[in-house]
């Protein structure tokens, strides 16, 4: 076991939160009062069926449980469960619940890391940013060129992002994965 | 026997966390005959606040309120609290950390008694959505069995709300009431050393953090067509204040009074008495709001200009409901004031928010009333800490 700080924990890491192994499927980071930070922790106990939310102070301190990790990319969703292989063929299953915020940005051979507790796939790690087709956003507006205003665009999973005016249907756009946010037009 | 609080504060800087502190305690005491003990690791700070303090006791009985050292090493409790608060989240010293750990570990069933403390993680004050969604949540420790939940208070039904007395807006409307306060303000004022005011001048109180806009602020009331007489708390920013001012109490319209640090109750009748409060932080920040006159806020400094996002947060609950004439001015005087990169602009910005006083004196009266139909922090947090127990 290792010590992390709360405001270091991501999703797919495990800390210990009494006697329980509690895996991090999603951490939001608040700026409080005088520099300090809290983090809102939606968490899975990786020994019974619970779910919990929690809050921290981002300086709080975990014992976070090493994990076996591996490179694996999306194949299906053979409902309700994710399948990924790795390089050597192997299939294995992620719930859904525990997918965290990765679905809408899955896409067939998507390349990402699975982490692993006493065999048992618990989360997936998407890479930082990812490309994906605009399938619907309204006209491109001529004028405003500063990127500071926005409009929805959809992309192929349905999930809308925030972009630019003048991004337009059947563009390539970059995503942050960790935020959700437009990053630049490919 | 009442049950059993305490309350632990470690001063950052300044009188925030020891004034709000305070509150709370005496609060708890008085109005809900709770055995209170503050646990403070700055009593200097709180002597200015309680001047009946003596600094050299570890620990006093002062107003109903247990007084007692804090330091890192403080043996813990021979028996725990019904509750603890730990203000400001700034954490309990490692004795009592170790204590917990061994009367309270995760890898046994404890059983839930009256021995197992409550943990309430009072957080800062802001005005921010996301607070809401995050107050009265829990926060288990990670190794110790005990309840822990974070308490933010806020300015809505769905946070922790505001500190407020019980008898305060009565002790307020009773100096302001129309018969009574002419002579009362004069009499606090000559207190103060502030005698002869002009009926036509603009009081103002200046209760605020050390800024590059402080002296453009005193520039421009210097410039101001009608008199400011400013009362400015003799620990404000001695040196800038001293360096503008020199030698002259006045310069052109703006005589500036310098009167001693005030107990909270006399601070409360200072706010009471002005026509604008300039005020900083939490603790002035919310008295300002029950004063129900003017005032402007400077939030806390933080990095990469973090705190002007509380600001704006604030102001667009402050101005929901604002006279139309003061949604743009306040909010523009407000972001100046707390951004030392626009100072160019402070003057502007206030000749445009000082010919509205009248919608300013409206809105502050207006949402004093707002706020004053919401319960107060202390009586969500007693009764936050009863459901639990419950």
């Amino acid at each position: 076991m290792v010590m992390k700080i709360a405001q270091e924990l991501r999703s797919g890491n495990v800390v210990m939160i009494g006697k329980d192994p509690m895996v991090v499927q999603k951490a939001e980071f608040s700026k409080s009062g005088r520099n300090a930070s809290v983090v809102k922790m939606k968490l899975k106990s990786l020994l019974g069926s619970g779910g919990t939310e929690a809050v921290y102070r981002a300086d709080e301190k975990f014992d976070a449980i090493q994990l076996d990790k591996r490179e694996v990319s999306y194949s299906y969703f053979a409902d309700p469960m994710y399948v990924f292989m790795d390089g050597e063929f192997n299939q294995y299953e992620v719930e859904g619940e525990s997918m965290g915020d990765a679905v809408p940005y899955l896409e067939d051979g998507l390349q990402c890391e699975l982490t692993f507790y006493e065999g048992r796939a618990i989360s997936v790690e998407l890479p930082t940013s990812v490309v994906r087709e605009v399938m619907y956003t309204e006209p491109a507006i001529r004028g405003d060129t500063s990127g500071k205003v926005m409009k929805p665009a959809k992309i192929a999973s349905g999930l809308e992002v925030p972009v630019p005016l003048f991004v337009e249907t059947g563009d390539k756009i970059e995503i942050d994965t960790r935020t959700g946010e437009y990053r630049r037009r490919v | 026997m009442p049950a059993s609080w305490h309350i632990l504060c470690r001063v950052v800087d300044h009188y925030g966390d020891a004034g709000v502190c305070w509150r709370l305690a005496r609060q708890l005491a008085n109005e809900y005959d709770l055995d209170v003990t503050l646990f403070i690791d700055d009593a200097a700070t709180l002597q200015r606040l309680i001047p009946a303090l003596d600094t050299t006791q570890n620990r006093q009985r002062i107003d109903n309120v247990t007084v007692q050292r804090l330091t890192d090493t403080l043996t813990p409790p021979s028996s725990w609290p019904e509750v603890i608060v730990d203000a400001f989240g700034s954490g309990l010293p490692s004795t009592w950390l170790a204590a917990l750990e061994r009367d309270f570990p995760p890898l046994t069933a404890t059983p839930k008694n009256a021995n197992t403390p409550h943990w309430i993680v009072l957080e800062y004050l802001s005005a921010e959505p996301w607070i809401e969604t995050m107050h009265g949540a829990a926060s288990p420790p990670p190794s110790i069995e005990l309840p822990r939940h974070f308490f933010f208070p806020g300015f809505t039904e769905a946070s922790g709300g505001l500190l407020r007395e019980k008898n305060l807006l009565d002790e307020r409307d009773a100096f302001r009431s129309l018969e009574h306060f002419p002579d009362a303000r004069r009499a606090f004022l000559e207190r103060l050393g502030v005698e002869a005011l002009p009926p036509e001048a603009l009081l103002v109180s200046l209760f605020c953090y050390d800024t590059p806009a402080l002296p453009a602020l005193l520039d421009a009331w210097a410039a101001s067509p009608s008199p400011i007489h400013c009362l400015l708390p003799e620990t404000v920013a001695p040196k800038t204040v001293q360096q503008w001012r020199n030698t002259t109490t006045t310069r052109s319209a703006l005589t500036l009074h310098t009167v001693p640090f005030l107990p909270q109750a006399d601070f409360d009748r200072l706010l009471w008495c002005c026509d604008l409060n300039f005020v900083r932080g939490e603790d002035s920040f919310v008295r300002a709001q029950w004063a129900a006159r003017p005032f402007v806020w400077q939030a806390y400094r933080q990095n990469e200009y973090a705190h002007l996002a509380k600001v704006d947060a604030f102001l667009q609950r402050y101005l929901a409901d604002a006279p139309d004439a003061l949604k743009t001015p306040l909010p523009d005087f407000t972001r100046v004031w707390n951004d030392e990169r626009q100072t160019s602009r402070l003057a502007d910005a206030w000749r445009s928010l000082a010919v509205q006083r009248p919608a300013f004196k409206k809105l502050a009266r207006d949402w004093a009333q707002q706020l004053s139909a919401q319960t107060d922090l202390a009586q969500r947090l007693v009764t936050f800490c009863a459901n639990r127990e419950a």
